[in-house]
């Protein structure tokens, strides 16, 4: 374990992986410096490991009615109760995991890296390249993601595919402004006119030189984003319009248990605290990844 | 290289084939920001030119135009009227590539002229590998070899280096495509004596191994007259006066202005 | 008090005897996450009513001790003296509210870059009312009247339009005066000046240096110039310490800095380009392990 940390703290690394890697090592200590960064990652680290193992983690097959059972209050049999098909919570709870990282792993996949392109590009190149892009962002910017929900339902069937792409769709326009202010402030720097100077294009610089120096912003803005995406799709499943039954999505559960609040608060409640507890997660985890990757922090 | 175009310079005839020699070629250079009422004219009908081999000294206060010319001599800056000719050709018939390869700025800012998340390694890499250098390791090497940057430091980040090494990185990374001119925008404004003296020494060494020419732009007579034959003395962004610097030190100027650099220089040295 | 311009010193009859300043064995040490950090090693000296020069490079904790004088020495920073005596009375365990009464009352402090220092969204006047209304509350007019007057100390030749501007429209001279004229505000006995001219050019440099030299002179206060250029400092001041690695090398006069046999010194002097002396390859300091210890 100290050979591992004097390896990485070396003075004189030997290659560029082992620079990288001491420097992420630094970057970790200040991370972990701050117990609420630390448990917005235990948090988010729980609903990876809830996710990946649902199958093993769950008492009761997710999706098995037993109307015998409905509407029991939790018990060493059910441990979150059951709902009003009789299914057991917990299970659902656990494989509601599954389809929550899911949700938030395709709209990061999906709109992070083209509002990152989007935005370096028009921010390095300004002129016509700029005012076209940001025009485009800006219409993109404009449409309420439930009512687009709502078009993509009239125009395709209501499903959770449907629900991520529209998410997505406007989930990206900020990520390309950020990205934009971040590319105007960049590129005056005399370390871009170095490269130019050694006669790199702009693909070039914009991929290789801006990115990079954009994707901690960028990483924290989306990890801040993700509370609200889940909040987003557990809105969309509320109305009917993301995941379809019987799957076992949190914000849909949330919408099945409100009839059910007076009597039977469990079916409603679980989901929701789920739901809570992973939206701080990620606000923590985010505000945790801003301090820690802020380049005016001394190392 | 020898093409018989005639130029007419302020009334007197130059023809493209004589001045074939001349590497640098500045005439008449305008540099405007801004337009209408807001515009500030940082560079005011400036002409120079500079032979290979040799090393002509800018110096002035700030806001004296100085660092602009460098700017608009490698293309960082579009001039507003005027011609920059380098090796007999004008700037903008150079493609980019070439261009590179026959001139380097290093700037006064050391840790604001390096990539702040690239290493040493990576950022030496950079220009070599856009120009296909046969062996980069090897070339990386020797540039960090010649301007005396320690092995170790190959894998740090600038953060991690000094204010001296952090500049000697950036001249290794001027010298990385071996190029004709190099142009100098206060390179030791901001480093401590002892590492000015390094830096300039280096310079100096690079000048006579490889025949640098150098435009050196400073606030400091004594470390342009250290390094340059000729100096040129700018004053709202136009020069006043080009000597030498054994003049300078017999206190032999023309220009009021000159004088009271030279008096400035003298006074704050004690 | 007595102000009187040109002539000698300005006899001060409120201070005490004996050195304004004392320091003996004065350590500043930062705990960083990779371990600690010894940014000054026991150093010692006095001050008294004289002007002062602290050379040293760049990390040879010379700001760090300034800083230490005043208590701007914030956590991971851990500072430790045997001596922290200021105007004769012990600082080492001061709380807060000491350091107040002395921070920019009694000792003030002018830093390098005036565009660092100074609050680039209000305008220089309303920076300078703040200053003054801690001496003085009253009421905008004469607050105006008061600042007016110290911009015209500091030999602003529009001190109207000084007044009205914010930092950026200043140059980089102007800005500093500014910061002189802040400080003033207060009539502090001692000035710290931390590379007040570094970032200016050598014309410029040379007026604000007679600036602080008229100031000091008129209103008999003692000055702590902080600089990397012994050449400077040995021109403009009556005493110099020289400063490596967190430790005093070597204390003189600055009439016998030119004389001075340590080899850091002499390194320091010599390595600066000279006009006069042209040389093809100026000579490189050598450093010296012994002077870590």
């Amino acid at each position: 374990m100290m050979a591992l940390r004097s390896w990485l703290l070396d003075p004189a690394p030997a290659s560029r992986a082992q620079a990288r890697a001491g420097r992420l090592y630094l970057t970790w200590l200040g991370f972990v410096a701050s117990p609420a960064a630390l448990a917005g990652l235990v948090i988010i680290g729980l609903l990876v490991f809830c996710a990946l193992f649902a199958p093993w983690l769950a008492t009761h097959d997710p999706y098995a009615q037993n109307l015998k059972q409905m509407l029991q209050a939790p018990s060493s049999d059910h441990w979150l109760g059951t709902d009003e098909l009789g299914r057991d919570i917990w299970s659902r709870v656990m494989y509601g995991a599954r389809v929550t990282l899911g949700i938030v792993f395709m709209v990061a996949v999906l709109a992070a890296p083209i509002g990152l392109l989007i935005g370096c590009t028009a921010g390095y190149l300004g002129g016509t390249v700029d005012r076209v892009l940001m025009r485009f962002t800006d219409i993109a910017l404009a449409f309420p993601r439930l009512v687009l929900a709502l078009a993509f339902v009239a125009a395709l069937r209501p499903s959770l595919e449907n629900a991520v792409i529209a998410i997505a769709l406007t989930a990206w326009p900020p990520y390309a402004r950020l990205a934009r202010a971040e590319t105007l402030v960049l590129r005056n720097s005399d370390y871009i006119a170095a490269v130019r100077l050694a006669g790199a294009g702009p693909f070039r610089i914009v991929l290789r030189q801006i990115v990079p120096l954009c994707l901690p912003s960028l990483i924290v803005r989306v990890t801040l984003d993700m509370a609200g995406v889940i909040l987003i799709a557990a809105g969309l499943g509320f109305l009917g319009l993301g995941a379809q039954p019987p799957t076992a999505e949190w914000g849909a559960m949330l919408s099945n248990g409100r009839d059910f609040l007076l009597d039977a608060w469990w079916v409603a409640t679980m989901p929701g605290i789920a739901i809570f507890v992973t939206s701080l997660g990620f606000n923590l985890l985010g505000d945790g990844l801003r301090d820690a990757l802020d380049p005016r922090r001394s190392q | 290289m020898a093409r018989m175009t005639i130029e007419q310079t302020a009334g007197c005839t130059v023809s493209q084939e004589e001045s074939s020699g001349q590497l640098l070629e500045v005439r008449d250079l305008v540099v405007r920001f801004g337009r209408g009422t807001q515009a500030v004219t940082a560079v005011d009908g400036v002409s120079l030119g500079l032979q290979a081999g040799e090393s002509l000294g800018l110096v002035g206060e700030s806001g004296s135009g100085k660092s602009t010319i460098l700017r608009a001599v490698c293309g960082l800056v579009p001039a507003t009227q005027g011609q920059i000719q380098v090796q007999g050709r004008g700037l903008s018939q150079w493609p980019a590539h070439q261009r590179a390869r026959l001139l380097q700025m290093v700037f006064q800012d050391a840790y604001g002229a390096l990539h702040p998340r690239q290493t040493v390694d990576a950022q030496l890499a950079e220009p070599l590998l856009l120009h296909h250098e046969p062996d980069v390791d090897a070339r990386l090497i020797e540039l960090m070899a010649q301007t005396q940057l320690g092995p170790e430091l190959r894998f740090r980040f600038p953060s991690q280096l000094s204010g001296g090494q952090r500049q000697r990185v950036c001249i290794a990374r001027a010298m990385a495509l071996r190029p004709s001119l190099l142009l100098l925008d206060e390179p030791t404004s901001a480093l401590d004596v002892s590492v000015q003296a390094e830096v300039l020494n280096l310079l100096a060494r690079l000048k006579h191994e490889v025949g640098l020419s150098c435009l050196f732009v400073s606030h400091d007579l004594a470390v342009v007259s250290m390094l340059c034959e000729r100096i040129a003395v700018m004053q709202a962004g136009r020069i006043v006066e080009t000597t030498t610097a054994e003049n300078l030190r017999l206190g032999r100027c023309e220009h009021p202005y000159t004088a009271s650099l030279l008096a400035a220089a003298r006074r704050h040295r004690g | 008090m007595v102000n009187s311009r040109g002539g000698g010193e300005t006899a001060r009859t409120d201070l005490p005897s004996g050195p304004l300043i004392s320091v003996r064995g004065l350590s500043v040490d930062f705990m960083l996450r990779q371990g600690p950090v010894a940014a000054v090693r026991g150093i010692d000296f006095d001050l008294g009513r004289e002007k002062l020069g602290i050379v040293g490079e760049s990390g040879s904790g010379k700001s760090v001790a300034c800083r230490a004088l005043l208590g701007l020495v914030a956590a991971p920073g851990r500072v430790r003296a045997q001596r922290l005596e200021l105007f004769g009375q012990d600082f080492r365990a001061a709380e807060a509210q000491r350091w107040r009464q002395i921070r920019g009352v009694k000792i003030g402090l002018v830093m390098q870059d005036p565009r660092y220092s100074l609050n680039p969204v209000q305008t220089v006047g309303v920076q300078m009312s703040e200053a003054l209304m801690r001496i003085e509350p009253t009421h905008p007019a004469a607050l105006r009247e008061a600042g007016l007057a110290l911009l015209e100390a500091v030999k602003l030749r529009d001190p109207q339009r000084v007044w009205d501007a914010r930092p950026h429209e200043l140059s980089g001279g102007m800005g500093q005066r500014v910061m002189i004229a802040m400080m003033l505000a207060m009539r502090p006995d001692v000035l710290i000046a931390d590379e007040p001219t570094s970032a200016l050019d050598v014309t410029v440099a040379g007026e604000i240096l007679d600036l602080l030299d008229d100031l000091v002179r008129a209103r008999g206060m003692s000055l702590i110039l902080i600089s990397h250029d012994l050449r400077l400092v040995q021109g403009f001041c009556d005493r110099v310490l020289v400063m490596y690695a967190g430790r005093i090398l070597e204390t003189c006069s600055a009439d016998s800095l030119e004389r001075s046999a340590h080899p850091y010194t002499r390194g320091l002097l010599d390595c600066v380009p000279s006009l006069d002396r042209p040389r093809p390859m100026l000579p490189t300091l050598q450093r010296e392990d012994s002077w870590l210890a």
